[in-house]
């Protein structure tokens, strides 16, 4: 209970002190918002009163003070480019963004576990040797070229769907699913490599520490030492590691929504700074931190569960 | 003996003949780690191994249990547990077959005929899972015990063990017990099937001495209860001699010597077993003659005081937490003493007692403590020019404090090769050049006789005791008017230890060093120091000559420590 | 150690080594040539050799402005290394101090550092770069900086953790005893130490920093036309896949195999018994 205090505690102060850099990366822009919404020759009384009028004169604090409270209330302004409001815009594209992580994360979990468990057992040279080469090759495509690659095969050559035709999952949710997976593969590959690679070692360490060989000479078959003994203990960092992967998915996918031509978050992120347009720069920049930050606390809530030496902070 | 034991004895439960095991290493051969060892056990019968490190006695252990790592292959003429072969002959063709019929024969007896405990009990138990959980598995996998009969059977193997409180025991984890618990834990885990067979592979290596003799007598009542033969590996002799009935000695993988317990050790045969008998004899300082024409010990030591202690304190504060009060531990707890000018100067004491700390204020490592320590030495780079010079008789002048510390493996830079660390101290406290560092390092090398070639070579690559020369010599090359020596011989082979506590007097005798010697080690202490003090929860117990304390001890706790 | 005795162990080839060499080898051999030589000008467009698919004049074919994509995949493949090592060596430098100072003296400092450091690696690195970038501009310059800065974090991390065990060893006393400094037991005496941990954090932090380049001038974040970088390259491609495959394809492989051979090199690879 304490330590769930504990973390609570610290997760407040990350996500506020988040908030506050955020605040204050858009705060020191060399051009403010409201050069930026004016013509080049505009005069500086315009700009003065264009400043009073989007509150820009006020003390540091206020406006933070009014950033964080629209920040909680999904008020973040109006997008300078859409002249829309930003949680509009941002609330059309969340689903996109978020079923491509869940879909992609379902994936790297669901492929790398069984890989891992079986490749941490593995014993021949060549056998180490060939996942070692396959992970490493994994991890080096850039996943935007495999989107290209997985375009070009499955999209032209085969035509198993029509790139850039994106299927709302309301409509047709096989459809929806029968386009999403390829994005989801250019996503996943480079993770998965990255994720067999930490469980096999993970496990690998595990299998020879101290308390498997009691566990054997009590008389614990091969797989039960696996299965009871052995995966628990192996668990414990990857389920961190899998917070870091699954914020990387975030990353990965303002990549892969240009590839695929998929209105998400991330693409509308990259154009965004493309056109300087900040308010939803930062919408997307302080939401993202948030989803992070809330993932790395329950990876720490689950890996005290998981593990019963975690006390402190 | 009565003639009942003496039949169970003719009756062979373990018969081990001509049992090798090698690791397998590509394109290098094989590196064979046990050759050829036999040896017979009879039921209810406790067997000693003793040996040095790789002398294989640990292998040979896990041979038997079949817990050999991945890359070992044993071979072997046979192997029986009470008539049942362990190891199947196979030719090529049949590896697969009998390795799959030694293993199904395997997890039928480990846990329920035959058991073993370990050295590391922290590590040896899982850490994610409770003490109940892991107590009971060896009734899940060989009994068919309901889960409240599993229970009972939990907490009477956790009593046998004289464990306290077992029902609260059971939803604890390991990292919640302290290391006698923990080894408890284990032998009551292994002895709840009573097994006829009990494997301890240096049970009580990693725990105090005090710990470790109340080890040693659970398992001898537990075997002798249940009529258990027991296999105890150590590399301490008079653990094995007070427990065993019989003793193997192994040296790099082969069996030296073998009988009944008493015979070896009063009458033992091979040189090898009478130099470890002669390592680890207990006995008190053998008084030197005087080498070199220096004079005796009571001469030298004329008074002159070189460090003194007064009411020294180190107070370690749990800073407060946001839910916890801050809490004061006294490491060290209002400690005097003082060290003559050329004297050895012991301090004894359990793991915990403050020993290492009050080292480490005496030192300088250590800032935060009260009291007072006053060093009548120079600082290690006070007189960088002056050090170096000779006086005419060709004597050094004297600097500073140097420390000796336990692990050679962490004391010693294991970046660095020996020669640049040995020069280290020499580039930091002198002007000397290159060409003149390099002929002072050769002649000390000489001194701890150790072979020039060390120079070039890394730290990884010398043997434990080489590897604690080096870290004497790069202690010694600034001529330190006092050496803390740090437990400087519980990490080394008997007879290494023997070899550098000579060494250690030699230099000592002939330089007229200072040395603070610390260990817990009561007969390595009677064997080098002049006087002793006891320390128990960071206070002085007890301080006196080295003699008069071991011979008439005043305090209840000294006698404790030497086993009375 | 000869480079043979390096690429086998115990008489056998290591192929890990063997393959990642190549590869490194054959990744830095066209982005060196390609600084002093290549075919063709790498910017000099041919309107009448659109899209041409590969033949002998131009191995790779060429672009949609008919530029050689050979020449350009060699130019670009220098731009994307040099972008890579200049990050790497910020990120190294930067983090060794910051590590070193942090993981060796501790206290209050190390402890507001490092909460700040968890922060920041706790959100994806592009994501800060994009955001740098869309507050300093665009272009190679601030794409440098800004990789460069937000490596430190992940670098001052492995060189502290070093740092935190290396100086509770015996060794670290023996030198406070004999007298030497604390810059010196720092930078003398620990920094050997952590050799392996931080020669597998530059492999790793290069790989990344590759990638990253690549991901930003993809989005046109990154270095700007008409330089020539791989990402850039795959950006303009992707118009014309089904058109050019090859167009992506040259410098989609060359991101693939640089990165592969670096990866392969660091591994640690081998039996660790005995």
């Amino acid at each position: 209970m304490r330590y769930f205090m504990k973390k609570t505690i610290a997760l407040v102060v990350t996500l506020l002190l988040a908030a506050f850099l955020t605040f204050l990366a858009f705060e020191v822009i060399p051009s403010d918002a409201a050069v930026a919404n004016l013509s080049i020759d505009a005069t500086d009384e315009e700009i003065e009163a264009l400043r009073e009028a989007m509150g820009l004169n006020r003390p540091l604090m206020v406006r933070y003070g009014s950033f964080l409270l629209g920040a909680l209330t999904g008020d973040f302004g109006e997008s300078t480019q859409y002249r829309i409001p930003v949680s509009e815009l941002l609330s059309d594209r969340f689903g996109v963004t978020v079923s491509l992580a869940l879909l992609s994360f379902v994936l790297i979990v669901g492929i790398s576990v069984p890989f891992g468990i079986f490749a941490a057992r593995v014993k021949s040279k060549a056998g180490e040797g060939f996942v070692a080469f396959l992970t490493q090759t994994m991890m080096a495509v850039p996943p935007f070229f495999l989107g290209m690659l997985i375009t070009l095969l499955f999209g032209i050559v085969l035509r198993w769907f029509t790139p850039g035709a994106y299927v709302p999952a309301g409509e047709d949710f096989f459809g929806f699913l029968g386009f999403m997976i390829f994005p989801a593969i250019a996503v996943a590959v480079p993770k998965i490599g990255m994720s067999v690679r930490f469980l096999q070692g993970s496990l690998k360490e595990q299998m020879g520490a101290d308390y498997v060989r009691t566990a054997r000479s009590k008389g614990c078959t091969n797989r039960r030492v696996l299965w009871r003994h052995v995966l628990r203990n192996a668990l414990v960092p990857v389920v961190t590691f899998l917070t870091m992967v699954m914020a990387e998915i975030l990353a990965g996918s303002i990549v892969i929504e240009q590839v695929f031509n998929l209105s998400g978050v991330g693409r509308l992120l990259a154009v965004s700074i493309s056109a300087r347009d900040f308010p939803v720069v930062r919408a997307i920049v302080l939401y993202t931190t948030a989803v992070v930050v809330l993932l790395n606390y329950g990876a720490d809530l689950i890996c005290r569960f998981m593990d019963p030496r975690i006390k402190e902070l | 003996m009565t003639n009942e034991a003496k039949l169970s004895k003719d009756r062979a439960l373990l018969t081990v003949k001509d049992l090798s095991v090698a690791f397998l290493r590509y394109g290098r051969g094989d590196k064979t780690v046990v050759k050829k060892v036999s040896f017979q056990l009879a039921e209810g019968e406790i067997l000693g191994i003793a040996g040095e490190s790789g002398s294989g006695k640990s292998m040979t252990a896990l041979a038997v249990m079949g817990l050999l790592p991945e890359n070992a292959k044993r071979t072997c003429e046979a192997m029986l547990f009470d008539g049942m072969s362990l190891c199947v002959p196979a030719t090529k063709r049949t590896a697969r077959k009998a390795k799959k019929q030694e293993e199904a024969l395997r997890l039928g007896l480990s846990g329920k005929e035959m058991a073993m405990i370990f050295q590391e009990p922290l590590t040896s138990l899982n850490p994610v899972q409770t003490i109940g959980t892991q107590m009971e598995e060896p009734l899940l996998l060989h009994t068919s015990l309901t889960a409240e009969e599993r229970k009972a059977a939990v907490l009477t193997a956790l009593s046998n063990a004289e464990l306290k409180n077992g029902e609260q025991l059971l939803s604890q984890y390991p990292h919640h017990l302290s290391g006698g618990m923990r080894q408890r834990v284990m032998i009551a885990m292994a002895m709840i099937n009573k097994p006829r067979l009990l494997i301890c592979d240096e049970p009580t290596t990693a725990l105090d001495a005090v710990t470790e003799r109340e080890i040693v007598s659970l398992i001898r009542k537990l075997a002798k209860e249940q009529n258990t033969a027991v296999i105890f590996i150590s590399h301490d002799l008079y653990v094995l001699r007070d427990l065993c009935d019989r003793v193997m000695i192994m040296k790099d993988g082969k069996v030296v010597e073998e009988g009944e317990t008493e015979q070896v050790f009063e009458h033992p045969e091979r040189t090898y077993t009478k130099s470890l008998m002669k390592a680890a004899v207990k006995g008190p300082k053998e008084t030197v003659s005087a080498v070199n024409g220096a004079v005796s010990d009571a001469e030298a030591r004329d008074g002159e005081t070189v460090l003194s202690v007064e009411n020294l304190s180190v107070v370690y504060k749990q800073r407060a937490g946001l839910f916890k009060k801050p809490t004061e531990k006294h490491a060290v707890n209002e400690v005097s003493f003082a060290v003559q000018k050329g004297e050895i100067f012991g301090i004894v004491g359990e793991s915990g007692c403050g020993k290492s700390t009050l080292l480490k204020a005496v030192s300088g490592l250590l800032t935060g403590y009260t009291g007072e320590v006053s060093l009548q030495v120079s600082a290690p780079c006070a007189n960088k020019e002056e050090m170096w010079e000779q006086s005419p008789d060709g004597k050094k002048k004297e600097a500073g404090v140097q420390m000796v510390f336990q692990d050679p493996y962490t004391s010693l830079n294991p970046a660095k090769k020996v020669g640049w660390i040995l020069e280290e101290p020499l580039r930091l406290n002198t002007t000397l050049t290159k060409e003149e560092r390099l002929p002072l390092v050769q002649t000390i090398l000489r001194e701890t006789e150790l072979p020039l070639d060390v120079i070039d070579r890394y730290v990884a690559e010398l043997s434990g005791g080489q590897r604690q020369r080096v870290a004497i010599t790069a202690a010694l090359i600034t001529n330190p008017e006092l050496v803390l020596l740090d437990e400087p011989v519980s990490a080394l082979d008997v007879t290494v230890q023997a070899q550098i506590l000579e060494l250690l007097l030699r230099l000592q005798k002939e330089h007229g060093l200072t040395y603070v010697f610390v260990s817990h080690d009561m007969a390595v202490v009677r064997k080098i120091c002049d006087r002793v003090l006891v320390m128990k929860d960071g206070k002085v117990v007890e301080c006196g000559a080295t003699e008069d304390l071991f011979l008439r001890p005043q305090e209840e706790y000294t006698k404790k420590l030497l086993g009375e | 150690m000869s480079v043979v005795g390096w690429l086998k162990k115990d008489g056998k080839w290591k192929m890990n080594r063997v393959v990642g060499l190549m590869l490194v080898v054959l990744a830095a051999l066209v982005s060196l040539v390609g600084c002093f030589y290549t075919p063709y000008d790498p910017n000099a467009m041919d309107a009448t050799l659109k899209n041409a698919s590969p033949s002998l004049a131009h191995l790779f074919g060429t672009d949609n402005f008919g530029r050689d994509v050979l020449s350009r995949v060699m130019k670009g493949a220098g731009t994307t290394f040099a972008v890579g090592l200049s990050v790497v060596t910020i990120g190294a430098v930067g983090g060794c101090l910051v590590g070193a100072f942090t993981g060796y003296f501790g206290g209050k400092a190390d402890l507001i550092l490092m909460r700040f450091n968890d922060a920041v690696a706790a959100i994806p690195s592009i994501l800060l770069a994009l955001v740098f970038v869309g507050v300093f501009g665009s272009g190679t310059v601030q794409l440098i900086a800004a990789l460069g800065i937000l490596f430190i974090p992940s670098f001052a991390r492995v060189v502290r953790s070093g740092f935190v065990v290396q100086k509770e060893l015996d060794y670290v006393k023996n030198a406070r005893l004999m007298g030497a400094s604390h810059l010196r037991i720092m930078f003398v005496h620990i920094l050997p130490n952590i050799k392996g941990s931080l020669l597998s954090a530059l492999a790793i932090g290069f790989n990344n920093a590759v990638l990253s380049e690549a991901a930003m001038s993809y989005l046109s974040l990154g270095v700007q036309p008409p330089d020539a970088s791989l990402g850039r390259m795959l950006s303009e491609a992707q118009p014309y896949l089904f058109r050019a495959p090859w167009n992506a394809v040259a410098p989609g492989l060359m991101i693939l195999f640089s990165v592969l051979g670096v990866g392969l090199l660091s591994l640690e690879g081998g039996a660790k018994h005995d």
